[in-house]
């Protein structure tokens, strides 16, 4: 499996490049058809007539500034109708039809993709190349579930979020992971110096639960590259995965641990130390497996570049 | 606990907020906005040293001298731009951002911040047991056109202080009397540095992206001797994590396909490790330079087909190499001589991480969606090492019966499998080496979302998940369980207010 491996890889990626190439004309078609269809455009001004309020709020915006005062594209030039659609028909039943119009009130019965598809023209790359089957965009999730361009307090944030923070965004779905942040063990969330897209890439990611990270081990490293290695002696759980040891979201185990050290180390470890287990020589002592347990001796449990340290002894 | 009952209170009222003011001002052809608050705040009765780290673990009291600010300078065409924030200088929170830009053609900003991880451990010789973090950013990103980003980031971190390290007990009288714990610190000296830069193209019917990320860790300590205080042995010397390097070259595209409404995206990583710090042995003689490295080679497919209107067919690949490229070093074929062989390869292993899915979505009408999704997941390890392998299937369900109410519902099986368990003796249990064994997991989620009217937002939520593991009966955890529930309510009364 390992030596096709790489040709596989290699394969698939000059498929990808083919397929980017082939794309091109089919591009071009996509913009001579937008531009047949501006027919239907009544321009902004048509809009202001009955919604100055909202063209007030919208020019304030670095998406309103640019598409209103200064479009760099004739799609921008379209101002509120490039996200709207043509709104010819709309004006013509003075308000009362949204026929071929994308709504984004809550309730619209415009469906989620197809609002989704206004932002994606112009915001599908950087954060949110891997959107398109997406967790979030499986589950229904529209862009203005969580952000605003135009309404709400929500504008003045920053990303203008629905709600005034990302935990207060993230938290009506994924309650099971704000709750643990209130455990004693926890990531610097709660005191706003982390937030949820610190770690995960709500849009859309090629890793699993959305990690900003090739893999689990490659986001830690991010902040705590002291356990990337390669080392002497390495702990094969830590160069899997660090999240076989650790609750990443909060833990009521010192160090985010995903049980109290000691049953921790003995999920795999059955056959090691007894609960009440005393160093050999020296003073008699007391049990060494309180506090950090294993760990107060095998301190370099993550791995060891001392040429004895087999055992990852401090 | 009275006085740290106090010492709450006190932080909670009395610091106070004694000026602050927002301008809007003309600045030639710039508009100045933002606002400053000037304050302080003291305790009445500050806790001793000791007592510190169980009241501001992350967050310092914020005593003395408050100000924060968010200033911005923009030009009158709302082009241009520079924000200015700060917020608690002085203290061990401290933060400054500047930004900055030119919509739709740059922006870059820097930032400056600190963090403090407070022990709540006490020490004979050391109160104050806390490690400062240091980070310093900077990224800018370059739009010469709307088709094409050119983008940087730089972040240096640097942790310093003292980390609870390990616990020793001393007897306090005779023999059989009672005890002291005591916690020892060891230094911190650690810098991290991540240097990513990249460019993206960007077309309706694709985009590409070409990234390189540069990291570097170093511990400014070496070996120490920082153990010579609880240990009267001549071997003392503590091995460090050791200074490492990493980069990663990543490309990464997507593409929209007209046929069946399609979009395939796709990446590919390729990553190589070097660890090449100086070996020590516990009495602080040098072996050499380490010499060892490894590579990632990370590659992933996916796409979604939307065939008809409603119908939407998910499906991806994923595949995760880390490949050890140090079997045949000399300094582990030393460190792992005779007896200790065999744990060469226990340690230095590689493995192959692949992720098959496939999904199908299908809104049946206004009123109700369904989905239905399956994941496969193997770990496969050289060396006879074993392998681990997952299955996962998923379904749920949406109801929107008015517009003015969601109900969310999934249902999620997994099961782990394992063949690199140990058995220490025939009939004796399982012991696994890589993980805690074999498991079932069933797990289910209920949201419920209410908007009676457009500035009120009501939801619920509800998670339940079971665990159960195989052959542990003799571990005394056979199965876990667990739930939680929650109700929000967001009611926006003016414009401008929540």
């Amino acid at each position: 499996m390992r030596r096709i491996f790489i040709p596989a890889l290699t394969l698939v990626f000059l498929i990808l490049v083919f397929l980017l190439c082939f794309s091109k004309a089919p591009a071009k078609e996509a913009d001579q058809k937008a531009a047949k269809d501006k027919e239907g455009y009544v321009g902004v001004e048509i809009c202001q007539t009955c919604h100055q309020e909202v063209y007030d709020k919208l020019s304030k915006t670095p998406m309103g500034t640019l598409f209103l005062k200064h479009p760099r594209t004739a799609g921008e030039k379209l101002g509120c109708e490039t996200c709207h659609g043509p709104g010819t028909e709309h004006v013509n039943s003075q308000g009362k039809s949204f026929v071929g119009m994308v709504r984004f009130t809550q309730g619209t019965p415009t469906p989620a993709s197809v609002r989704n598809n206004a932002c994606l023209k112009c915001h599908q790359k950087r954060e949110r190349l891997f959107w398109c089957g997406s967790v979030h965009e499986t589950n229904g999730i529209a862009c203005t579930s969580c952000h605003v361009v135009h309404t709400g307090p929500g504008i003045a944030t920053p990303n203008q979020l629905a709600k005034l923070t990302v935990e207060d965004t993230c938290a009506p779905c994924h309650k099971e992971q704000v709750r643990a942040e209130m455990k004693f063990s926890h990531h610097p969330l709660r005191e706003a110096k982390m937030n949820c897209a610190s770690c995960h890439n709500p849009h859309g990611t090629t890793s699993a639960k959305l990690v900003k990270g090739l893999t689990n081990k490659e986001l830690c490293f991010n902040c705590h590259a002291q356990y990337r290695g390669p080392f002497m002696f390495q702990h094969p759980p830590v160069m899997e995965d660090c999240f076989n040891c650790h609750q990443p979201h909060g833990s009521n185990y010192p160090g985010l641990l995903k049980a109290p050290p000691v049953r921790l180390c003995r999920e795999c470890h059955i056959n090691f130390h007894n609960l009440s287990f005393q160093p050999t020589g020296g003073k008699p002592r007391p049990s060494m497996m309180v506090g950090g347990a294993c760990v107060n001796c095998h301190r370099n449990i993550h791995g060891s570049n001392n040429i004895n340290g087999s055992l990852f002894f401090r | 606990m009275r006085k740290i009952l106090v010492v709450f209170l006190a932080v909670m009222f009395i610091p106070l907020t004694c000026a602050s003011g927002f301008a809007d001002l003309n600045v030639g052809e710039y508009e100045l906005g933002g606002y400053l608050e000037v304050g302080g705040g003291f305790l009445a009765n500050y806790p001793n040293a000791r007592n510190r780290g169980y009241l501001e673990e992350y967050l310092p009291f914020p005593v003395g001298p408050l100000a924060n600010t968010d200033l911005s300078l923009k030009s009158k065409d709302g082009l241009e731009y520079y924000n200015f924030r700060m917020s608690h200088p002085g203290l061990r929170d401290q933060d400054y951002l500047l930004q900055i830009g030119k919509l739709g053609v740059y922006h870059a900003e820097i930032e400056y911040d600190q963090l403090q991880h407070l022990y709540a451990t006490v020490n004979p010789y050391n109160d104050d047991m806390a490690i400062l973090l240091q980070r310093l950013r900077f990224n800018a990103d370059y739009t010469p056109t709307p088709e094409l980003d050119l983008f940087v980031e730089d972040i240096f971190l640097r942790r310093t202080g003292q980390q609870p390290s390990t616990l020793a007990a001393t007897p306090t009288g005779a023999t059989g009397g009672p005890y002291a714990f005591t916690t020892y610190t060891r230094p911190i000296s650690y810098s991290q540095n991540d240097l990513r830069v990249g460019a993206e193209y960007d077309k309706p019917m694709y985009q590409f992206r070409l990234g390189y990320h540069f990291a570097t860790f170093d511990d400014g300590l070496q070996n120490e001797n920082f153990y010579r205080v609880v240990s009267t042995t001549t071997n003392p010397f503590v091995s460090l994590p050791p200074s490492n390097m990493a980069n990663y070259v990543t490309a990464e595209g997507g593409l929209n396909l007209l046929a069946y409404k399609t979009r395939i995206t796709g990446s590919f990583s390729y990553g190589w490790l070097t660890e090449n710090d100086t070996v020590f042995d516990e009495k602080g003689i040098s072996y050499g330079a380490a010499g060892l490295s490894a590579t990632t080679v990370n590659g992933d497919i996916s796409g979604v087909t939307r065939p008809i209107e409603g119908l939407s067919l998910r499906y991806s690949y994923k595949a995760y190499d880390f490949q050890n490229n140090h079997l045949n070093n000399n300094l582990l074929l030393f460190a792992f001589s005779g007896t200790n062989r065999p744990l060469l390869y226990q340690e230095q292993y590689s493995y192959l991480r692949q992720t098959v899915t496939a999904g199908v979505d299908y809104k049946v009408n206004s009123m109700l969606a369904l989905d239905a999704g399956y994941a496969f997941s193997s770990v496969d390890r050289t060396e006879n090492q074993g392998n681990t392998a997952s299955n996962s299937p998923q379904f749920g369900i949406r109801l929107f019966p008015t517009n003015w109410l969601n109900l969310i519902a999934n249902y999620t099986y997994s099961q782990r499998l394992g063949s690199d368990f140990l058995s220490l003796s025939p009939g004796n249990l399982l012991t696994y080496k890589f993980y805690s064994g074999d498991d079932r997991r069933n797990a289910a989620n209920f949201i419920a979302e209410a908007f009676p009217v457009n500035n009120v937002t009501f939801s619920a939520n509800f998670s339940f998940y079971k665990d159960t593991f195989n052959n542990s009966n003799g571990y005394g955890l056979n199965n876990d369980q667990g739930w939680s529930a929650g109700a929000d309510v967001s009611w926006t009364p003016l414009t401008g207010w929540r």
